[in-house]
C-alpha cells in the first residue's frame, strides 16, 4: 500500500514537469500533502501514539491545506499571471525529470543502503525535481513551489530514517518550514515594487 | 536556566511587537541585554546547563557565546545611534528590535544546542529572523537582497537537513545512541559506508556555507551585507559567520574519527582556496565599500576553512583567528555605518578625507586596517603565521604559496580603498554641508579594537585553555 502511494507520488512529479498552469501545480502540492499523510499513517504506525498524532496532524494541516491555500492567496492578491512560463518546454522537462528519476535510482543503489530503497529513490527524485523546477521556470512563485516539492521529498526521506527524532524536534522543524514559506509569500508581494512581472530576471541589480 | 531564557526572550519579542513606544523599546532592549549577559555569565562560571540531550555548553560553544554577547551589546548601542538619525515610524523600529532580539537568541541557541535537530532548527531560525533586519531600509536593493538571502539560505539549510538525515540513516544499527553531538562521538568510528558519510558531509557543508560565508553559496551573504543597516552587517559578518563555523566544525569533529577524515580535509581545503580566489577576483571590480569589507570577511573565512583542513596547530589558530576577526570586523562595520550616513553614499570613489572629517573615526579605520592586513601587533599575524607554517610542514607548500600571493593582492586592494577613504581627494562641498559627529559614537569601536590588541599581544590564559579544550577531541 505504501509502495502504491509512493508510485503515485512519482507520477505527480511527472505531472509537475509538464503542467502549464499555476493552479494545477498548487493542487499537485495538495495531493502530495495527502499522499505524505497516507504514507506516514501506514509506515509510522509503530511509533508511540502522541508522536505519531503530532506528525500526522502537522503533515495534514501544513502540507496539504495551509501551504497550498497560502500560495493560492498570494497568486490572487498579486495578480500573478496564471501560466507557468518555463525556459524549457513541457516535453523536454518531462525527459529531464525522467532522467533525474533514473539518476535517483543510481544514487540510491550506489549508497549501498539495503533497506527502504523505494523511499530513498522517491525522496531523491522529489528533491531533484524540485531543484529542476526552480532553475527552469521564470516566475519567482514557481521557485517557491519547487521548494515545497523539495521539502516534501525531505519529509519522505525522514520517514525512512529508523532513529526517529523526538516530538519537539519534529514540531520545530515543521514550524520552521511553514514560517519560511509564509515569509517567502510576504517578500514575494514586496517584489511588486521592483517588477510587475514577478520574474527572476528582475532581481539582478546587486552585482559587482 | 536556558528554558527560562528562551521563554523570556519570546515574551520580550512579543511585547516589543505589541507596545509601540520609544521609551518601552529602550527599556526592553536594556532588559534583553541584561538577560543575555546574565545567561552568558551564568554558563561561564557554572560551566553547565541542566538540560541534557538537547542543550550542552562545551568550550567551543562558550567561546562563541561570549563573543556573541559582547558584540550584541555594542550592536544594540549602535542600533540606537543608527535609528536615531533615521526618521522611521515607531512601528518600523519595533519590527527592527523584535527581529534583533529573536536573531540574537537564535544564534545563542545554535551555540548551546547539543541535539543535531535542535541545532538545525535554531540555524533556520537565524535565517527567518534576519529577514526583516536586512529589509529594514526598504529600498529595491533591500528587497532583492532579502529575497535572495532567505531563499538561498533556506534552500541551503534544506540540503544540510538531507545531510543530517543521511547521517541518521547511516547509524541506524546503533539504536541506543541519542542523536546528539556528545553521544555520537564514538559511533562513527565503526561506520563502513563511506559514500553515505561523504554525501552527508558535503551536503552539510554546502548548506552551512551560506552562514559561514565560504565558497559555494557565499554570494547571498555578500548581498545581505551590502544592503543591511550597519549594525546588522556587523552581526552578519561576525556572529552569523561564527554560527556557520561552529556548525561545520561540530560535524567535522563528529566525523573526524571516521573513514572519511582525509577526504573531509581535502574538501575543506578546496572550499577555502576557492573562497580566497573568488574574494581576490571580485575585489578588483568592487565599487561599494560595504561589499569590499564583505569580501574581506569571505577571505578570512576561507583562511579558517583551510586552517581546519590542515590540522594540528592550525585548528588552534582557526578559532583564535575567528575571535580576533569578530572584534575587528564588527568595529569596522559600526564605523562604516557612520561613514555611509555622513557621505550619504556607499560608493568608494565618492568617499574621501575622512580623517579630516572625524579624526577619531579615522583612527578607528586606520587601526582596523593594520589589524586586518596582519601587520605585527595584529593577532592575524600570529594566526596566519601558525596556519602557513603548518601548511608548509603538512606538505601543502604550493597551495600555501598561491594563497599568500592572493592574500597580498587582497591586502593591496584593501589598502588602496582604505587610504582613499582616509586621505583621498573628495569634493569639498560634501564635507562642508554635513552634520557634526559626536565623539561618543566611536567609543564602542575603540573598545573593541583595544580588546583585539590585548588579545593579540597577551591572549588571556583562560581563552587559550578553552580553545585547547575545544579541539581536544580531534585526532592529534
Amino acid at each position: 500500500m505504501a509502495t502504491l502511494l509512493n508510485i503515485i507520488f512519482i507520477i505527480t512529479l511527472f505531472y509537475a514537469a509538464i503542467s502549464g498552469r499555476m493552479f494545477a501545480l498548487i493542487n499537485l502540492l495538495m495531493i502530495q500533502g495527502f499522499l505524505l499523510f497516507g504514507i506516514a499513517l501506514i509506515e509510522l504506525s509503530e511509533m508511540n501514539v502522541i508522536n505519531l498524532a503530532v506528525i500526522l496532524v502537522e503533515t495534514l494541516i501544513f502540507k496539504a491545506l495551509l501551504v497550498p491555500y497560502f500560495l493560492k492567496r498570494t497568486i490572487r492578491q498579486n495578480n500573478i499571471k496564471r501560466e507557468v512560463e518555463p525556459f524549457i518546454s513541457g516535453v523536454n522537462s518531462l525527459l529531464i525529470v525522467s532522467v533525474l528519476i533514473i539518476l535517483s535510482f543510481v544514487l540510491t543503489f550506489s549508497l549501498q543502503q539495503n533497506f527502504q530503497v523505494i523511499y530513498f529513490t522517491v525522496a531523491f527524485s522529489a528533491i531533484l525535481t524540485g531543484l529542476f523546477l526552480m532553475i527552469s521556470r521564470k516566475k519567482i512563485i514557481t521557485h517557491i513551489i519547487g521548494y515545497v516539492i523539495l521539502e516534501n521529498g525531505i519529509v519522505l526521506l525522514s520517514f525512512s530514517v529508523g532513529n526517529e527524532m523526538p516530538m519537539i524536534v519534529n514540531a520545530g522543524i515543521l514550524l520552521d518550514i511553514l514560517v519560511s514559506v509564509l515569509l517567502f509569500g510576504f517578500f514575494l508581494s514586496k517584489i511588486r515594487y521592483i517588477s510587475k512581472e514577478f520574474e527572476i530576471s528582475s532581481l539582478s541589480k546587486l552585482k559587482d | 536556566m536556558i528554558l527560562i531564557y528562551f521563554i523570556t526572550v519570546l515574551i520580550v519579542a512579543a511585547l516589543l511587537m505589541l507596545i509601540k513606544n520609544n521609551m518601552f523599546q529602550y527599556f526592553a532592549m536594556s532588559f534583553f541585554t541584561l538577560l543575555q549577559i546574565s545567561l552568558t555569565t551564568y554558563i561561564f562560571f557554572q560551566g553547565d546547563i541542566n538540560f541534557p540531550d538537547y542543550f550542552r555548553a562545551d568550550s567551543l560553544g562558550l567561546i562563541f557565546l561570549t563573543l556573541l554577547t559582547i558584540i550584541s551589546v555594542t550592536t544594540i548601542i549602535q542600533s540606537f545611534v543608527y535609528l536615531e538619525k533615521r526618521d522611521d515610524t515607531v512601528a518600523h523600529r519595533s519590527f527592527y528590535f523584535t527581529s534583533m532580539v529573536l536573531f540574537i537568541s537564535s544564534m545563542t541557541g545554535v551555540f548551546l544546542s547539543d541535539h543535531i535537530g535542535v541545532m538545525w532548527i535554531f540555524a533556520e531560525a537565524t535565517t527567518l529572523s534576519i529577514a526583516l533586519l536586512i529589509y529594514h531600509e526598504r529600498t529595491p536593493e533591500a528587497i532583492e537582497a532579502t529575497w535572495k538571502y532567505i531563499f538561498i539560505s533556506t534552500l541551503g539549510l534544506s540540503f544540510s537537513f538531507i545531510g543530517i538525515l543521511l547521517l541518521d540513516v547511516s547509524i541506524s544499527g546503533f539504536q541506543s545512541a541519542l542523536f546528539t553531538f556528545s553521544d555520537l562521538q564514538n559511533v562513527f568510528i565503526s561506520i563502513q559506508n563511506k559514500m553515505m558519510l561523504q554525501l552527508a558531509f558535503i551536503l552539510i557543508v554546502i548548506g552551512f556555507s551560506v552562514k559561514m560565508g565560504v565558497f559555494p553559496l557565499h554570494t547571498v551573504c555578500i548581498d545581505a551585507h551590502s544592503v543591511a543597516p550597519g549594525p546588522v552587517s556587523a552581526m552578519v559578518s561576525t556572529s552569523l559567520m561564527n554560527v556557520g563555523f561552529v556548525a561545520i566544525f561540530r560535524f567535522y569533529t563528529l566525523l573526524s574519527h571516521s573513514l572519511i577524515f582525509a577526504w573531509m580535509n581535502h574538501v575543506l581545503l578546496i572550499i577555502g582556496c576557492l573562497s580566497i580566489l573568488f574574494a581576490a577576483i571580485y575585489l578588483v571590480k568592487v565599487k561599494n565599500f560595504k561589499r569590499l569589507i564583505a569580501y574581506s570577511s569571505i577571505e578570512n573565512m576561507g583562511i579558517v576553512a583551510i586552517a581546519i583542513a590542515v590540522g594540528g596547530i592550525a585548528w588552534f589558530a582557526a578559532v583564535l583567528h575567528l575571535v580576533i576577526h569578530t572584534f575587528v570586523k564588527s568595529g569596522i562595520f559600526y564605523q562604516m555605518a557612520q561613514i555611509v550616513r555622513y557621505y550619504k553614499t556607499k560608493k568608494v570613489y565618492l568617499i574621501g578625507r575622512y580623517f579630516q572629517v572625524n579624526p577619531l573615526g579615522g583612527i578607528v579605520m586606520l587601526f582596523a586596517f593594520i589589524i586586518l592586513s596582519g601587520i605585527p601587533p595584529s593577532g592575524f599575524f600570529f594566526t596566519e603565521f601558525m596556519i602557513f607554517s603548518s601548511m608548509f610542514s603538512g606538505g601543502y607548500a604550493v597551495v600555501a604559496g598561491l594563497v599568500m600571493l592572493l592574500l597580498c593582492f587582497i591586502i593591496y586592494t584593501l589598502a588602496k580603498y582604505f587610504f582613499k577613504t582616509l586621505f583621498g581627494p573628495v569634493e569639498t562641498e560634501t564635507i562642508q554641508n554635513s552634520e557634526n559627529i559626536s565623539k561618543w559614537e566611536s567609543l564602542p569601536q575603540l573598545i573593541l579594537l583595544v580588546m583585539t590588541l590585548l588579545i593579540s599581544i597577551y591572549p588571556p590564559p583562560f581563552l587559550l585553555n578553552m580553545i585547547h579544550d575545544a579541539i581536544a577531541t580531534l585526532p592529534q
